[in-house]
């Protein structure tokens, strides 16, 4: 059976509609041409949205062209900001009532220090992260107090890539570095304990796009138009030919002294070698170029030992053997069942599959793609779960919590917590029956108001649960960072950065604290 | 807020004394005293006594050497203020007791005339004609153009309750001392320009002189000098000796700090090249185009004149006003801080006790009064005062003290000793009676008691005076210029004074005005006047009083509180008096109604202390209301008041504030036809220059009206508790509306639930008009947020129901409100909206007494050391979570939601506790996952 495109007439609750009476008896009008879809004009009135999903208006020649005219004469309404098509390949966005038991956030703190879009969060210790963004200025954060810490200013434009650059083991210098690239074309190395800028690099040709620290060789890798290798001292050791404009967009170190460097559609393994006794030089060698992907690669990460995973602007996600560099598997078809209802993609966006970016655990691998969650499981070699719908936008950054749970942050400014769970027995869900479910209605935000998704594959043995969702930024929510203690980071494109807090804990933590004052003002009276 | 005025002025001993059970009794630093003056059988809150004045007001007055005293304003500037009260004669009464050591002039062994840089006087001063007190600050400005360069102000408190005067001594005195030295302070500055402009003058005048000189003497070469050219060299040499006496009076303006600790000497810093000459003249001269040499080049912009000759003693000469003789930023500050001064005395003296009594306790209340208290004011204040002022022993006192009875909190026993900011002052208080065998008496029982006990007797001593009809008591205080440590200005306050040097004094007074004058003290300091100017003070005769001296030393006195005379008629016109009005009309209906008829005649109290009062019957056809009502309340316990008790429970606080709040803003854009203080407030007017000190949020009339409103809003909207407990329980409280004065109106009234963050924070935004956004939540609790129709107010919309989960929603115009479930008993207490309270005064109190019980839940609730920590080990998480709801519900009895306000004020307590120690903490938004609900009406 075909799926059934669905079509969301959604409405704004203020009576900006009624103040548009001329387009609106124009959509009646040719609603009127449709009785099916006229039907439930009226409907329109009361309820917000109106969905239409029923197979034969969507199959039957004329009715199908009406709604197009309707769409887009809605669409043109441009008074109305919250109208959206939608054919069904999307499921509607899943949403969660205020009533969040599992949720543990009750605590938010508002950070301000950054004067622009705040892309990247680093964690540096247990207690201290630092946030980057298009602003260039660089600052440490106490993560458990919110207090901020040190401002690092010194680039002069945005900060492309931020790494931490851990102290040696042997080296008598045990404070902590961080590494950080700006489209001023340098790279500054930073000691973040005391703030002080501890050297410079201004001779790239580029912008340096990603940087990785190599560890065992105590070198680090920049990637821009070309590659370079870097030892400790921030001596350029050697670097690559020219790659390509567009530059190294991800870097990843894999066993044998290699390096893969997503560099547009390709995948370039390179080799580096250290000096022996032979040659002291340096040197890197390019040994493989891996052609598989049909788009740009967006994501590139190590997932074990064994493999790592590359996903691309189309939906490919790929599963490399680290040794041999071969396919492990692949995953293309994340929207093939949607194939057939391809040519009423009303308002899809293109980037809508593509694959942002992963996070992994033993056994799985997580994608964010396009505004969905898909579980990818790498014995089975296959989609164990998706959340096509996760997000209003695309999935900018996930990480998994130890619990089965995962983190997801969007382009829609909001932060939603999934649970992997063992799917029901498929019985559990009863067909559609009736006029009603076949015309679906119910507002935005009324939950499960209408079953999720249609059951048309039965492939996956789990499901993510929405189990809370974190509202706070005005704007894109770039990335988060999580800390076992203190809880959660966000940072966003409205500048700020919330830190996320168990307001439980907190509050036991701060009794503690409070004890601990009052002992030490010798205020603390105990009775046996 | 903890004890409501009314509560404390009804509280009698044995009430307490009835308890049934036995706590253990509070701790006597949180006792609240019962009101010192109960027991002498006066009203708690004294009505004016016939004083010809609504309300208590400061005049300024100056000795002026061309009319004599005479008033210059007063504070506040409204004739409606006075009335019909004589100004003139109260400025002739209050200026003919300066005692101050002012003396300019050419003291003996000195070639030059001598600023003497004096200490102000601080005098009280009693007129019961006028049925007016007055604490009367003596000041002296320097004028250049003045006799002696002197002119003498002062300036008075001026009120109709004696007790006020003199319970209020120390505060006033520093308070006035702070007003006064801002007038000086301005003085000098403007004196030092003035003899700066008069040296350019004079320098100038020296040389066009002295070329006219040389030209006649080119002129006449023969040898002797003509009469002209005698009378030029006379006149040069008089300007010299000018400039030279004008250099001195500049130098020792301008070294004016320093000469506090030693005395000047005469520096001729640039007088070498003039000569002196003792003749004192003045010159005529011709205008010349000379070049002057700048010698003083303060003001560059100054053009010089030529002295006309014998200018400076015309008596046709206009004074310079007051505004001109200090600088006029000064002139306005001063009267900034005056204004400041009548809105802190304002008002009754029970109410000024009360209060005071209550900010001490709030202050000891330094962990929690943050919360939901407006410290501003009381905070800088109170610190210094308690730090200059220790706690005084008074177990030595004798039973007899009506004061005694009453353990009074550290900040009325400030009168002890006064530490001011310039330098360390003395204080003496002495007594001068009349009476040579009182005298005899009082000075010996003096010497045993303390400092504050000697104003007690003095108070007493004036309450006996008061009824002569025509004195005046004379409080002296001197300040010395010997800089004492504290300790030991402390130290020599309880010295006994021998009655020899009291009565050595006593000698050199005589009379001055028909009216017999009473002092009380007086102690001009000896090392500062000659003894021949000390001469010349103004004396006292007194009148013969009936004092009946006890074997004990207690005293038997008339207290009278009656007022003298008044003619029907003025009385009626009087009748704007609202306080006035209020009481007497309030309590006399209820004597009526306890069936004790106005006519009465005498009281006699008589507490067991053996204190006599008994008010006098003359005029009580008049005042029937206050001595009957007086009798009533002391001869029947309380019990018998409990029925009527309540209503004049609910009027007090009115009663108590409408002196305190007589005026109301043309800004009061509320205007309740129900309210009967606002209806009686509008009677008169506050004109009176904006102070620098602005009435913040935490003044009186805020209070009110918020209460009011609150109380309003509670009437009105049946979702009241809900959106209460939201504020409580720190959720965002968002009123959507578009009208602004009302959206602002809710605002503020909705105000007096909103827990503090800390001190200086009140989370609080009157007025939005943008979309908010998640800092807002983080910092405000209460947001007032504009509606707006076009459709830019989608935004606001849409972020609104963004954030939906941080937030509840007061629409306004639609009369809604979408927020969580309230299901608690707490709020329903707080806002009952069948409640019998009726004024929004009372109503602002009864929640500040409710939020202070809410407080010290919130307290202990925090600081209990086993609900938060696990006792062993291996006592699990949940355990202890466990034994803080039980805590919570079984011991703190809340149930439901109210579990959850205590719980957020015990977060802000921590942070707060945190916080003073380290530094900045940001405050977090805290938040709960539950569902919310629209109420409609």
């Amino acid at each position: 059976m075909a799926p059934v495109p669905r079509v969301k007439l959604a409405r704004q609750l203020d009576s900006s509609l009624e103040a548009s009476v001329g387009q609106c008896q124009h959509i009646y009008s040719v609603a009127k041409a449709m009785p099916s879809v006229y039907d439930h004009m009226g409907e329109w009135k009361e309820h917000s949205e109106v969905f239409l999903d029923s197979a034969d208006l969507w199959h039957s020649g004329p009715e199908r062209e009406g709604i197009r005219v309707l769409c887009s004469l809605l669409n043109s309404m441009r008074r109305l900001p919250l109208l959206e098509l939608e054919p069904n390949n999307k499921s509607p966005l899943q949403t969660i009532g205020e009533e969040q038991t599992q949720n543990p956030y009750t605590e938010l703190l508002v950070l301000r220090a950054h004067r622009d879009i705040v892309r990247f969060l680093v964690q540096l210790d247990d207690c201290r992260f630092a946030s980057a963004g298009d602003d260039g200025i660089v600052v440490v954060w106490n993560a458990q107090t919110g207090e901020k810490l040190l401002e690092l200013s010194g680039h002069t434009q945005k900060i492309t890539a931020i790494i931490t650059f851990p102290p040696l083991e042997a080296c008598e210098e045990k404070n902590q570095l961080i590494l950080t690239a700006s489209a001023d074309k340098t790279v500054i190395v930073w000691d973040c304990d005391t703030g002080r800028q501890v050297r410079k690099v201004s001779c790239f040709h580029s912008t340096v796009k990603c940087l990785t620290i190599l560890q065992r060789l105590d070198v680090w890798l920049s990637g821009g138009s070309d590659l370079c290798v870097w030892n400790r001292r921030l001596d350029l050791l050697c670097k690559t030919s020219h790659l390509s404009d567009t530059g190294v967009s991800a870097l990843i170190e894999i066993p044998k002294n290699c390096v893969v460097a997503a560099v547009g559609k390709e995948l370039i393994i390179f080799k580096l070698v250290a000096p022996t006794e032979g040659s002291l030089e340096w040197n890197i060698l390019e040994v493989k170029r891996l052609l598989d992907h049909q788009d740009n690669i967006l994501s590139l990460v190590n997932v074990n030992d064994l493999s790592f995973v590359s996903g691309s602007h189309v939906g490919e996600l790929i599963v490399w053997d680290v040794s041999d560099w071969t396919v492990q598997a692949c995953e293309r078809n994340f929207w093939t069942q949607l194939d057939t209802q391809q040519e009423i993609k009303l308002c899809q966006k293109p980037n809508d599959i593509s694959i942002h970016h992963f996070t992994w655990d033993e056994e799985n691998v997580f994608a964010a793609v396009g505004r969905g969650l898909y579980v990818y499981n790498l014995q089975m070699k296959r989609v164990i779960a998706c959340q096509k719908t996760a997000h209003d936008s695309s999935v900018l950054h996930i990480a998994r919590l130890p619990n089965r749970q995962l983190i997801s942050c969007s382009e829609d400014g909001s932060v939603r917590i999934w649970e992997l769970r063992e799917k029901q027995q498929l019985a559990a869900e009863p067909l559609p029956t009736g006029f009603f479910n076949m015309w679906g209605f119910g507002r935005v935000n009324k939950q499960a108001s209408q079953p999720v998704k249609k059951q048309q594959e039965n492939t996956t043995p789990c499901s993510l649960e929405l189990i809370g969702d974190l509202i706070g930024h005005s704007s894109s929510v770039e990335m988060f960072l999580h800390f076992e203690d203190h809880g959660l980071v966000t940072c966003s494109a409205d500048h700020l950065i919330i830190l996320w807090k168990n307001g439980e804990r907190e509050s036991g933590l701060r009794s503690l604290k409070l004890f601990q004052k009052l002992e030490e003002n010798g205020d603390l009276y105990l009775t046996v | 807020m903890i004890s409501a005025p009314d509560v404390v002025a009804f509280t009698k001993e044995d009430e307490y004394e009835e308890e049934p059970y036995n706590e253990p009794a509070l701790p006597e630093e949180y006792s609240v005293p019962l009101f010192p003056f109960a027991s002498q059988g006066t009203n708690p809150w004294s009505k004016l006594s016939g004083a010809k004045f609504s309300r208590d007001f400061i005049l300024i007055s100056e000795f002026s050497e061309q009319v004599g005293p005479q008033p210059l304003l007063t504070i506040p500037n409204d004739t409606k203020v006075f009335g019909t009260f004589d100004l003139n004669y109260f400025s002739l009464r209050i200026m003919s007791v300066d005692y101050q050591a002012s003396f300019v002039g050419h003291p003996p062994g000195s070639a030059y005339p001598k600023l003497n840089f004096v200490e102000d006087s601080k005098v009280v001063l009693g007129d019961s004609k006028e049925g007016a007190f007055a604490y009367v600050h003596h000041l002296t400005l320097y004028d250049l153009e003045a006799r002696g360069f002197v002119r003498p102000f002062c300036m008075a408190y001026i009120s109709a309750d004696q007790h006020k005067i003199m319970q209020q001594f120390q505060e006033l005195s520093t308070e006035f001392s702070k007003a006064s030295e801002c007038l000086k302070t301005g003085n000098r500055k403007a004196f030092a320009g003035e003899l700066e402009k008069k040296l350019k003058d004079l320098d100038y005048t020296r040389t066009v002189l002295h070329t006219e000189t040389e030209i006649q003497k080119k002129a006449n070469d023969k040898g002797f000098y003509s009469s002209q050219a005698i009378e030029k060299a006379n006149e040069l040499a008089s300007v010299e000796k000018s400039i030279i006496e004008h250099q001195d009076l500049l130098k020792q303006i301008r070294s004016y700090p320093h000469r506090k600790l030693k005395g000047s000497d005469l520096c001729s810093g640039e007088m070498e090249r003039i000569q002196d000459q003792p003749d004192q003249a003045a010159t005529t001269s011709n205008p010349d185009e000379s070049a002057d040499t700048d010698l003083f080049t303060c003001r560059p912009s100054y053009t010089p004149k030529l002295i006309k000759a014998k200018s400076t003693k015309c008596f046709d000469k206009k004074l310079k006003t007051l505004e001109e003789l200090c600088d006029t930023e000064y002139f306005t500050q001063t009267l900034a801080q005056l204004s400041h001064i009548e809105h802190m005395f304002r008002g009754d003296l029970c109410y000024l006790l009360t209060s005071q009594i209550d900010r001490a306790l709030l202050k000891q209340q330094h962990v929690t009064n943050f919360l939901f208290e407006d410290l501003v004011e009381v905070s800088d204040r109170v610190v210094d005062k308690q730090k200059s002022a220790p706690p005084q022993p008074c177990q030595d006192r004798p039973l007899s003290r009506s004061l005694e009875e009453c353990p009074i909190p550290q900040v009325l026993i400030s009168i002890g000793s006064y530490k001011s900011s310039v330098e360390s002052v003395l204080i003496k208080m002495e007594q001068e009676l009349g009476d040579q065998e009182y005298k005899e008496v009082e000075v010996t029982e003096l010497s045993s008691f303390d400092a504050q006990e000697n104003l007690d007797y003095l108070d007493l001593d004036m309450k006996g005076s008061i009824s002569s009809g025509e004195s005046i008591e004379v409080l002296g205080t001197e300040k010395s210029t010997s800089v004492l440590s504290k300790s030991d200005s402390q130290a020599s306050l309880t010295v006994p004074l021998s009655p020899q040097v009291v009565r050595s004094k006593a000698v050199s007074y005589r009379t001055i005005s028909e009216d017999s004058i009473e002092v009380l003290s007086t102690c001009p300091s000896e090392a500062l006047i000659p003894d021949d100017f000390k001469a010349s003070y103004p004396s006292a005769i007194n009148e013969e009083e009936s004092y009946a001296g006890d074997s004990e030393g207690a005293i038997h006195f008339q207290a009278s509180i009656s007022p003298p005379v008044l003619d029907e008629a003025e009385e009626g016109s009087l009748e704007n008096t609202p306080s006035q009005t209020d009481s007497s009309c309030c309590i006399g209906k209820e004597s009526d109604s306890l069936g004790m008829p106005p006519s009465t005649p005498v009281h006699t109290l008589s507490d067991e202390d053996g204190v006599v009062s008994s008010p006098p019957q003359r005029y009580r056809q008049k005042d029937q209301g206050f001595p009957v009502d007086l009798a009533v309340e002391n001869a029947h316990p309380s019990q018998d008041n409990t029925s009527e008790g309540f209503p004049a429970y609910e009027l007090d606080p009115s009663h108590l504030l409408a002196s305190r709040d007589v005026s109301k803003s043309s800004l009061d854009n509320y205007s309740d036809t129900t309210s009967y203080v606002s209806s009686v407030a509008s009677t008169s007017s506050d004109r009176t220059p904006s102070s620098a000190h602005p009435a913040g949020p935490s003044s009186e009339r805020h209070q009110k009206r918020a209460g009011q409103n609150a109380l309003k809003f509670i009437r009105q909207y049946p979702f009241a508790h809900p959106a209460i407990y939201s504020l409580l329980s720190g959720r965002t409280l968002v009123v959507l509306g578009e009208d602004e004065a009302i959206v602002r109106k809710l605002v503020t009234a909705l105000s007096i639930f909103v827990p503090n963050y800390s001190r200086s924070v009140k989370p609080v935004k009157h007025w939005v008009s943008s979309p908010l956004h998640i800092m807002d939540f983080q910092k405000w609790k209460l947001i007032g947020l504009q509606r707006v129709a076009s459709p830019a107010s989608a935004g606001t919309l849409h972020s609104l129901s963004r954030y939906s989960r941080y937030t509840s929603i007061l629409d306004l115009d639609n009369k809604t409100l979408r927020c969580p479930l309230y299901r608690g008993t707490l709020v329903p207490r707080l806002a009952d909206h069948r409640t019998q309270i009726k004024r929004g005064s009372t109503y602002y109190l009864h929640v500040q007494s409710m939020l202070t019980q809410l407080c010290s839940k919130a307290f202990l609730y925090t600081f209990c050391h086993h609900l938060h920590l696990p006792a062993h080990d291996k006592e699990t998480e949940e355990l202890v979570a466990s034994r803080q709801a039980s805590f919570l519900r079984l011991n703190l009895g809340l149930v439901n939601e109210d579990v959850k306000v205590v719980q957020y004020l015990a977060e802000l307590l921590k942070l707060h506790y945190m916080q003073e120690s380290h530094g900045t903490s940001h405050p977090t938004l805290r938040f709960d996952y539950v569902p919310s609900f629209l109420y409609k009406i």
